[in-house]
């Protein structure tokens, strides 16, 4: 019965996949123009054939750096921005409107004008560190709800050090939640990189890579791009998810 | 002694103490009876310092343990950590043993069943080398056989290392085997307050029984 279900769990995983790998195919067959939509087949050999330039090392990897940077200077801000919120409750109200000029902001204007006053290198990663923001927030606030405040009282009634309630009760209780955000945020912030890189116009970028690609008419080439982004910014997830569900097996 | 003294608290519109007085003597085991919404748990609460209230409280000696209405563990620790978070020198073993727990040291809060979960949080407090023991309903969820061993454990406990024991029951048999004075609240106010005597027990459940059900007509 349990590996019935565990199998039917898969197949449900599997499925919305397989469904777009087949309308992929079915679309290519009716479009039958590779500078429109090439088969799965011609992007595959775009995607390995990425793995031979060294050029494409320098662009994924400076890509993942602009993200993992942008990132956590957003998950630091909003940590800090989340524990002052729970520890007094005017500070929401100060907090509330940035959050949302942040949701606000237009994501390509800001990048132009951030192009202007910082460099193309700077401007993606402040773009997506502000378009990340709320997100973020919202996940760190959520995670440091799941703190029972009654437990926080016993160990105070108990005379438990503030060490000790912070080491054994409250990070342990919020970390799988953070987890979990930084998986989700890492993928989102990821695939916002590669947007604002495009616009920016970054060197070493995989936006920069899809720009060039465009004007060159290299469709295979920028989907396998794609996919890249989606491979990348999926195992990310899927690492961070597998490590949150270890650590929160108490759950 | 603890000496509460023109107690006053409210919930909104609700009054629940006006004017409350009560003493209570050192490592004596006072039981708190009253029916529901009759500030038995919110007296408790005031005694722990965690609800705001008006008047004087004297002579609560730190440190104090609880057991709460919920169980209160800490669901990422084990039973063993649990227990070690607030007393690091207990016995694991030999306290898990004496409430019928052998073996549980490495089990979450969430692998317990409640009646197990309980009697974590009741050794957790009894562990915990306090002045003042606080009990809010702390047999809920045990049978009746687990039940009566806790209230004798409690009680060779009491006998080795005295330390004020206040618990709050709906339950007047439990109320009158473990307590050597039994108060009975209704309406904020003090109905009954006896002390329990070899011979009176009977006398004091019956006088309880006739007290609580005042009004209430059996079908």
């Amino acid at each position: 019965m349990k590996n019935k279900q565990k199998a039917i769990n898969v197949i449900l995983t599997i499925l919305p996949f397989v469904c777009i790998i087949i309308l992929w195919a079915v679309v290519a067959i009716l479009v039958n123009n590779a500078k429109v939509l090439p088969s799965m087949v011609e992007t595959l050999k775009a995607f390995v054939a990425l793995f031979s330039h060294a050029e494409f090392y320098l662009a994924f990897f400076g890509t993942l750096l602009r993200a993992i940077v942008a990132f956590f200077c957003s998950f630091i801000i909003t940590f800090l921005l989340a524990l002052t919120c729970k520890q007094n409750r005017n500070a929401i109200k100060i907090v509330q409107p940035i959050i949302a000029l942040c949701r606000a902001l237009p994501t390509i204007a800001v990048v132009l004008l951030l192009v202007i006053w910082t460099n193309s290198q700077i401007a993606p990663v402040i773009v997506t560190m502000l378009v990340v923001l709320p997100t973020v927030f919202n996940g760190v606030t959520s995670a440091f709800n799941t703190i029972d405040n009654e437990l926080i009282e016993t160990c105070k009634v108990f005379k438990v050090t503030k060490k000790d309630i912070f080491k054994k009760v409250q990070f342990p209780q919020i970390f799988p939640e953070m987890l979990t955000v930084i998986g989700s945020g890492l993928s989102l912030n990821i695939k916002l990189m590669v947007a604002a890189e495009v616009i920016a116009f970054t060197s070493n970028s995989l936006g920069h890579y899809l720009s060039l690609s465009n004007l060159y008419d290299a469709t295979a080439t920028m989907m396998a791009l794609v996919l890249c982004t989606v491979i990348t910014g999926l195992t990310i997830e899927f690492i961070f998810n597998a490590f949150a569900k270890k650590v929160g097996a108490w759950k | 002694m603890i000496s509460i003294k023109n107690l006053n608290k409210k919930y909104d519109q609700k009054v629940v103490y006006k004017n409350f007085n009560i003493d209570i003597e050192e490592n004596k085991i006072v039981a708190v009876l009253g029916e529901s919404g009759s500030g038995k748990t919110t007296l408790l609460n005031i005694i722990l310092g965690l609800t705001e209230f008006e008047g004087e409280i004297a002579g609560i000696k730190q440190p104090v343990s609880a057991i709460f209405q919920k169980d209160r563990l800490i669901p990422n620790l084990t039973v063993e950590e649990n227990l070690k978070l607030v007393c690091p020198n207990v016995n694991v073993a030999n306290a898990l043993s004496s409430v019928g727990l052998a073996g549980c040291e490495n089990l979450y809060p969430k692998s317990l069943s409640a009646g197990m979960s309980r009697r974590v949080a009741i050794l957790r407090a009894i562990e915990y080398n306090s002045n003042l023991l606080v009990m809010d309903e702390p047999f809920i969820n045990l049978d009746l056989a687990v039940k009566y061993s806790v209230i004798k454990l409690i009680k060779e406990r009491q006998k080795n290392s005295p330390r004020t024991i206040i618990f709050v029951t709906h339950d007047i048999k439990e109320a009158v085997s473990l307590a050597e004075r039994v108060v009975l609240i209704a309406n904020g106010e003090i109905v009954i307050d006896k002390l329990k005597t070899p011979t009176n027990q009977e006398e004091l459940e019956k006088e309880l029984f006739l007290s609580i059900t005042k009004g209430v007509t059996p079908t």
